[in-house]
């Protein structure tokens, strides 16, 4: 699975102080890496399958 | 990765997408919050503009979470004008009551509830990177669940949104998660 491509953004039309506030949350990588290495590992293990 | 029922029985799971003609497998999923209880049971099946999947403990056939999700927009307001930014909407995320606090014998691995949410992002991620992109996945959570989604990484938007007026969506707190 591709995780965490090129930035595409966005909202182009708020202000400038929004822009930044929108722009600077957070990506928590930490978070996303987790729920990738979580989803495998309940898959591959007892998991869910059809 | 392994959870086990109250009476020690290793949780096998399946998946599927809920139909119009499914929809009695929702008569008896409860949740513990009455007004989504009623949604799964009379309106989920039915609705068109999301796709609502199901996870069944294999053995029991009983229900183990509700999700349903769609495409959606994150409507930013910027003085009385409004801006979309691509997303994509949890409509609903619900876990039955008896399984809703499940932990792994494996303590990394967090609780069932979590975990169900984690492969269900890692599905979004996916799709997001590979076939329809987005920024954002937002939820609006009921008080309830709000410490829950914080937990696993939901926070506020920073600023104002528009919300949604739908009369069940009343007390709920929007919170998204930045994909991008």
């Amino acid at each position: 699975m591709a995780v965490m491509s090129k930035p595409k953004f966005i909202i182009p039309m708020l202000s400038e102080e929004n822009s930044k506030k929108v722009l600077s949350m957070p990506i928590n990588k930490k978070v996303i890496s987790q729920m990738v290495n979580t989803s495998n590992k309940f898959r591959k293990g007892h998991g869910k399958s059809n | 990765m392994t959870f086990t029922d109250i009476d020690n029985n290793v949780l096998k799971l399946y998946e599927k997408q809920v139909f119009p003609e499914s929809a009695p497998l929702l008569n008896n999923f409860s949740c513990g919050n009455t007004v989504l209880d009623d949604i799964f049971k009379n309106e989920c099946a039915n609705d068109f503009s999301s796709v609502t999947k199901i996870i069944v403990n294999a053995q029991s056939e009983e229900i183990i979470c509700v999700c349903s999700l769609c495409c959606a927009s994150m409507i930013l307001e910027n003085h009385n004008k409004h801006y979309p930014a691509p997303a994509v909407e949890i409509k609903y995320f619900a876990i039955n009551t008896k399984y809703q606090d499940i932990k792994s014998k494996d303590k990394d691995d967090g609780c069932l509830s979590s975990v169900i949410l984690y492969d269900l992002m890692a599905q979004i991620l996916s799709f997001t990177d590979e076939i329809c992109g987005a920024n954002f996945v937002f939820l609006y959570s009921t008080e309830e669940g709000e410490s829950f989604y914080r937990k696993c990484g939901f926070v506020d938007f920073p600023i104002d949104v528009w919300r949604d007026d739908s009369r069940f969506l009343d007390g709920c707190i929007p919170l998204c998660f930045k994909l991008r």
